[in-house]
Formats: C-alpha cells, sequence, structure tokens
C-alpha cells in the first residue's frame, strides 16, 4: 500500500516517527507532489517559529535558588530544631577533621619522600654533569683491578668493581663524585652509546630490594647490599637496566657472600 | 542523627540530577499557566513532589520524568484555578483523520514564513492546553513521540494525531493572524 499521505501522516513523517519502509515511500510522494512539498515547507515553517528564543520562556535566578532551598528544607527530618541542624554539620566537621588528619599524615610521610626524591635528583645531576662535561671519569680504565686501589686512595671505603657481562658493554673507568652529602664511588661503563653510571657509598641501613624508577628520562635503580648503596643511572631501557641490575647485583653478592 | 548524611546527599544528587531540567520545567509550567508567579509555583510544587519520589526513579532519562511531574502539577493548578481551561479534546474524530492535507497554495507558505514572532505566542498561547503541551514537547524540547506520549498520558497514535491537529490549528490561526494589520505593526518578522 503506497496511498499519498493524509496530513496527519505527513506530520509524522517531519517528525521523523514513521517507520523507515513507509517513509520512504512518502519521501518519494513528497518528491512528485508540489501540495505535499508546500505542506513539508509549511510544517518546518511552524517548527522554526516555535523554535524561536522568545517563545521559550527560562526560568528566573529567583526559581532555582528557591528550588534548592525547598529541597534542601524538605530532605531534613522532620521536627528540626536547631540543635540537630548544628549536628547537620557534624560530618562535614568530621571530613574537616579528616582533611586535617591526612594532611598531617603526608607532611610525616613528607620527609622520607623527599629524600628519595633529593637523592634521585642528585644522581641525575651527577650523571648529567659528567655525561656533558665530558669529565665522564678521573681515571680512564677497562681494569678493575687499576681502578679499585685509584678509587679507595680518595675514599674511606674500598668499592667492589664489577665487569659488566652484557652484550656490547664495557668498563669506562672511576671517578669520585658527591652525592647524598658525601663522597662516592661512580664507576662508569658503556651499554652501546649509553652511559650507565654505578655509583656506590656506605651506608649504615641494612639491606634493601632493587627498586627502580625513571626520573626525567633516565632509568635509576638502587639497592643496598652488606652494608654498602649501590645506584645506577643511564638512558638505556628500563628492561635493558633490569638485566644489568640483576648481573651486577649477582656479582656483588657473590662477593660479599664468599 | 545517621539519617542525617544520607538525606543530604539525597537532596545534592537530586539537585545535580534535576536543576539542569529547570528551564524545560518552567518553560511548559508557563506555558500552561500563562503567567510567571503561577509556573514558579508549580514548578516548585513539581520539583519537591520529583524529590519525594526520587528513591523510586530508576530511569536514566530525567527529563520526560521530570516534566511529567510538571504537567501533572501545572494541570493541578489548571483544576483548581482555571477550571474552564480543562477540557477534554475529542482524539476519536475520525473524520477529521481521514482528511488530507490543506491544499496549500504558494501564497499561504509565504504568509506562513512572515508570520511575525507575536502572532505566533498568540496562536499557540490560544490552541487548547492538550494541544499547546504535544506543540511545546515536540518544537521546543524535541522530545520524541514515546517521551510525550509518557509526559502527556496518552497512547502514541493520540501524539501523532494531535500534534497534527495542532498544527493544522496554528496553521489557521497564523493565517488568520497574518492579515490582521494591527499585530503586523507591533512585532517583528521571522527572519527566516
Amino acid at each position: 500500500m503506497n496511498a499519498a499521505p493524509l496530513w496527519e501522516e505527513l506530520s509524522a513523517f517531519v517528525d521523523g516517527e514513521l517507520e523507515p519502509a513507509r517513509a520512504g515511500q512518502i519521501a518519494s510522494h513528497v518528491q512528485h507532489d508540489s501540495t505535499l512539498r508546500r505542506q513539508v515547507q509549511e510544517i518546518g515553517r511552524l517548527s522554526a517559529a516555535l523554535k524561536a528564543p522568545s517563545c521559550y520562556f527560562l526560568a528566573p535566578k529567583t526559581l532555582r535558588s528557591a528550588v534548592c532551598r525547598a529541597a534542601a528544607e524538605r530532605s531534613r527530618p522532620k521536627g528540626s530544631t536547631v540543635l540537630s541542624r548544628w549536628f547537620a554539620w557534624r560530618p562535614m566537621a568530621s571530613a574537616l577533621a579528616l582533611a586535617g588528619l591526612f594532611a598531617l599524615s603526608i607532611r610525616l610521610a613528607d620527609p622520607a619522600v623527599t629524600a628519595t626524591d633529593r637523592l634521585q635528583e642528585e644522581i641525575v645531576a651527577s650523571h648529567l654533569r659528567a655525561t656533558m662535561s665530558r669529565r665522564l671519569v678521573d681515571l680512564e680504565s677497562a681494569d678493575p683491578r687499576a681502578l679499585a686501589p685509584f678509587l679507595s686512595s680518595r675514599l674511606d671505603f674500598a668499592p667492589s668493581i664489577s665487569e659488566l657481562d652484557v652484550a656490547g658493554s664495557s668498563l669506562v673507568g672511576g671517578r669520585i663524585d658527591y652525592v647524598d652529602g658525601r663522597t662516592v664511588a661512580a664507576v662508569v661503563y658503556r651499554v652501546g652509546d649509553h652511559v650507565l653510571d654505578s655509583f656506590v657509598w656506605p651506608t649504615g641501613k641494612g639491606d634493601q630490594r632493587v627498586t627502580q624508577t625513571s626520573k626525567r628520562g633516565f632509568q635509576i635503580a638502587r639497592w643496598s647490599r652488606g652494608g654498602m648503596a649501590h645506584c645506577l643511572i643511564s638512558d638505556v631501557s628500563a628492561e635493558q637496566l633490569s638485566a644489568i641490575v640483576r648481573q651486577l647485583e649477582s656479582s656483588i653478592a657473590g662477593r660479599t657472600s664468599s | 542523627m545517621e539519617q542525617r548524611r544520607p538525606s543530604h546527599d539525597r537532596s545534592h544528587a537530586f539537585e545535580a540530577v534535576a536543576l539542569p531540567h529547570l528551564d524545560a520545567a518552567y518553560n511548559l509550567a508557563r506555558w500552561i499557566t500563562h503567567n510567571d508567579q503561577d509556573a514558579q509555583d508549580v514548578v516548585q510544587d513539581a520539583y519537591l513532589r520529583a524529590l519525594r519520589y526520587f528513591d523510586g526513579f530508576h530511569g536514566d532519562d530525567v527529563r520526560p520524568w521530570l516534566l511529567q511531574i510538571v504537567r501533572h502539577a501545572g494541570y493541578s493548578w489548571l483544576a483548581k484555578n482555571r477550571s474552564k481551561d480543562v477540557v477534554g479534546l475529542d482524539d476519536s474524530d475520525d473524520a477529521w483523520r481521514e482528511t488530507p492535507g490543506p491544499a496549500a497554495q504558494e501564497p499561504q507558505v509565504i504568509a506562513l514564513r512572515k508570520a511575525e514572532q507575536a502572532s505566533v505566542n498568540d496562536a499557540l498561547a490560544a490552541l487548547p492546553v492538550g494541544y499547546r503541551e504535544v506543540l511545546i514537547l515536540r518544537e521546543m524540547e524535541e522530545l520524541s513521540y514515546r517521551d510525550i506520549a509518557r509526559i502527556a498520558d496518552i497512547p502514541i497514535g493520540t501524539v501523532m494525531s494531535r500534534l497534527a491537529r495542532a498544527r493544522r490549528l496554528m496553521r489557521q490561526a497564523l493565517l488568520t493572524a497574518d492579515f490582521e494589520p494591527r499585530r503586523r505593526s507591533v512585532s517583528q518578522e521571522i527572519s527566516t
């Protein structure tokens, strides 16, 4: 059945409320019938006129606040007294107290956070300074047995120096650096095109497992073992650094246990 | 004292959900009552009713739900204050439904195009409220026939016929109004 639409159907057609099949039929009727076309235009004109802002009454501002006030008033349980209204502040008071406690706990945790942060900043700065100034090492040597006495003679401890058993890596040398408020040994390796600094210094704290983070595009790994703090920094990938850490860690562990 | 917090949150949740539709609510109430103060009272009344039913509302489309309550409050106001405005509409006027569209001629389309905005407002205000509300919900709120059916509490088929009838009545009113020079001189033309 493909009859020409009556006014009612045409009105629903303009509203897009007809079945797609019937809407298609009507569309072709409208296309070929100038009277239908004018009727569609009329409905469209009327629609546009009714959408004019002057037809739409916006809610006065006073109504908005009145509705909010009434809703709040109505939400309050019956028999609301001055006392109970005061108690209505209790959730807010406890929230404030909680917020205060939270802020306090952050402040308490603060020194530890900033200490780690500061150390990482120092390590990054030291690494950058060395790589950019080209004074990468005080003594250039690929031989750990030559490096060890050089470093220990300038420090109050004797750092152990391992060769890296990683493809494309080489021992470049060592230098004395200043980190965490003290002089430390920095052993420098090359891994492919990357420079890797390995900082070592004595620590009073016990052994700590490896933690690896990234800072300003550098990978940093830290751990402590046998009274020595170790910190590696390089712009190698996180996976590469993990592999290097595992290798160095096991060689150091083997040495300290032997 | 333990109920305090939930009721407090509830009022805030309600505001967050219902306040964005305040303009739509007021506009509908304003067109039903024809004046600002009564429209405000109707909206306030409706919002308090809505708050009461808020816990039972689990739908995702707030606007039709809220407008349904506003319309109901508006009709309650009409029944109390303008009972003669609440007229039953003969939706079973099958004879009318069978009529073809008016044989629109080019001058008439032009006349409608030039109809003044004041005439449009007057014509809409003069429509029986049952036609007026479907036109408002459709053209101003752009709601679907299904939503309108729910709000006005009528079948979808009735929405369709009332809208068509409302448009036809508006058309007649505007064509008549357009030939009254008195109105033409006081307001602007529709720009399109």
